[in-house]
């Protein structure tokens, strides 16, 4: 076998172990920085939801309170505020979806499906919990959740939510006096869900895996191409021309020109000992033919 | 009655008027000020008619008519603002003088939308506001919309007392308006009281009659604008005014009798007689005067009264 196979054979297997071993670290570290980056961008997103909401609170539904008395301004809602802000974001973002799932909701979109409301009831149970991350399957394949609590905390959410009386009129008008009554200061009333397909992070992973491995294989090829060269040039080629005149001494052509030494590396003093070898053996043969 | 005496009597009229005007503007009291104007409006003040600018100080008696999808803000002087909406035609009809004790003033729209945020009790100048279908005397803020032979209140906060006025002048039973109850009526037909304001209203009613009227007029306190004039106006101008509800008529009668110097107002005038009696006497004199050596009373008549 030849040197250049037997090197390039463990020079594969090297590369193919690396490659294998890079893979699987890159592979689960890729996964869980994708799946870390995404609930951290849901954490951002809902936290800007509820600023949203406390914008709308507190700075916009006052200067809409005049208004409110001859028709119904959604916009003056913190709700509808955090929808319409998260339903301009998915624009770019459209793999994040948001909703303010509610028990007892005056609009009737957001009323909470079983899921939710389980979920709610585990926030109701303990009030202390302030966050609930999780994964849950759907039809349309795997999904991935961060849900946060929603509890009245101002008096001002019971102006349209304590009892039909104290309710705008306006908004009885739009929503009718059936729901979204009865809530009480502290009560957590619904939660903040935030969902995103596992789909995303995964395919989010794959494809920086797919990038590094690819990489990785071209930074292996090169390296793989130039010591190749190398050790054509360097190793391979020398020695073959040093055997081939060791070939021709051997069968007595001792004139054979001198091989020319470039270097002093190993191959450089072998030819210049093959050289004095050479010599040697000349000066050897002509004594025995004197 | 020759036609060289009633020349006589209009030109002793005008020169009158020429003379005491500058007084009497001098004189009279600014009651309110114009603090916000969005596209254009005119002040009719007198026998003239000026541009109506941020700033312009506003006498008793004044007109204010504006234009379509204008907006104007009146801030009076004991607190009382009022907005007014696209082609309205509004009157400071009456206001007490400065320290007066009672209250009294009148504010009357002939037609279009007016926002009234009316002043606090102690103090308050103004308590009626007049229009030629129904009367308001508000404690909180109602918007107002006359468009003959409709009109509708609604009371946004507060409560008002309200009575519809007839044709003729006489008034109907009182009706009490609670926050957010809204009253329309039309023409010599009873109206009706509603928990919310009808579509229609909502539908037509000024974007910015839906905000609160801010107050401004700290803003103008040094800053006093002097309304340009722009001229006169002639009798179709104005007859809405001169033909409408008794009190504003004799109003008219006061403001613009000047105006009789002009042949061609003066005959206008005396055509319609029907339409505004108040200025027979100055119409014709003679009349009058007979009538007053046989009445010896010497009052005129004035037919119509609230």
């Amino acid at each position: 076998m030849k040197l250049v196979v037997k090197f390039n054979l463990v020079f594969v297997g090297v590369f193919v172990v690396g490659l294998v071993v890079a893979g699987f670290v890159s592979f689960t570290l890729l996964q869980n920085n994708a799946r870390d980056e995404i609930v951290q961008n849901a954490r951002i997103m809902i936290e800007a939801a509820l600023s949203t909401r406390s914008y709308t609170s507190t700075q916009i539904k006052p200067l809409l309170d005049t208004q409110m008395k001859y028709v119904f301004l959604p916009q003056s809602v913190p709700a509808y505020a955090a929808a319409e802000y998260f339903n301009d974001l998915r624009q770019k973002y459209p793999e994040y979806s948001y909703k303010e799932a509610t028990l007892n909701p005056t609009n009737p979109r957001d009323r909470a499906s079983d899921w939710e409301a389980d979920l709610i009831g585990r926030f109701r149970q303990d009030v202390g919990q302030k966050e609930v991350l999780g994964e849950r399957e759907t039809p349309t394949g795997r999904v991935l959740y961060l849900a946060r609590p929603i509890q009245v905390k101002s008096e001002s959410c019971l102006s349209c939510h304590s009892t039909v009386d104290a309710a705008p009129r306006t908004m009885l008008e739009h929503y009718g006096n059936a729901n979204g009554f009865g809530w009480k200061l502290n009560e957590v009333v619904g939660a903040q869900i935030m969902s995103v397909p596992t789909a995303v992070p995964i395919q989010r992973a794959n494809d920086a895996f797919r990038v590094f491995m690819l990489s990785l294989t071209a930074i292996f090829a090169f390296i793989f191409i130039a010591l190749n060269l190398m050790l054509q040039y360097i190793v391979i080629r020398p020695v073959t021309r040093l055997s081939q005149l060791a070939d021709r001494v051997s069968l007595g052509e001792l004139d054979v020109p001198e091989f020319g030494v470039r270097g002093r590396d190993e191959i450089g003093v072998l030819a210049q000992s093959f050289g004095r070898l050479r010599k040697s053996l000349a000066k050897a043969m002509k004594m025995l033919e004197d | 009655m020759g036609t060289a005496h009633l020349r006589l009597i209009a030109v002793k009229h005008l020169f009158l008027a020429c003379l005491l005007l500058p007084t009497v503007a001098l004189a009279a009291e600014t009651i309110g000020i114009v603090t916000m104007q969005e596209g254009g409006a005119t002040l009719l003040r007198g026998a003239s008619r000026y541009v109506v600018a941020e700033g312009v100080r506003l006498m008793p008696g004044d007109i204010l008519e504006l234009a379509d999808k204008a907006f104007s803000q009146v801030e009076f002087t004991d607190g009382t603002i009022v907005g007014l909406g696209s082609q309205s035609r509004f009157l400071a009809l009456s206001y007490p003088p400065a320290g007066a004790k009672a209250s009294g003033g009148e504010l009357f729209l002939l037609r279009g939308w007016m926002k009234l945020a009316s002043a606090p009790q102690k103090g308050r100048a103004i308590d009626r506001y007049g229009s030629p279908l129904l009367e308001l005397n508000p404690d909180g803020t109602a918007v107002m919309q006359v468009f003959a032979p409709e009109a509708a209140v609604f009371m946004e906060s507060g409560e008002g007392r309200l009575v519809q006025v007839s044709g003729t002048g006489r008034t109907g039973d009182p009706v009490r308006l609670k926050t957010s109850q809204f009253f329309s009526c039309k023409q010599d037909q009873r109206g009706s009281l509603a928990a919310r304001p009808s579509q229609a209203f909502l539908g037509t009613l000024p974007r910015s009659f839906m905000d609160s009227l801010p107050a401004r007029a700290a803003k103008f306190k040094e800053r006093s604008v002097a309304p340009k004039r722009s001229g006169d106006f002639t009798y179709a101008e104005v007859q809405d005014w001169i033909n409408s509800v008794p009190a504003v008529r004799r109003a008219m009668v006061s403001h613009w009798q000047s105006k009789l110097a002009d042949p061609a107002f003066r005959s206008a005038i005396a055509a319609g007689l029907k339409e505004h009696p108040e200025w027979d006497r100055l119409i014709n004199p003679d009349k009058h005067q007979d009538s007053a050596a046989g009445n010896k009373s010497g009052q005129p008549e004035l037919s119509g009264s609230r």
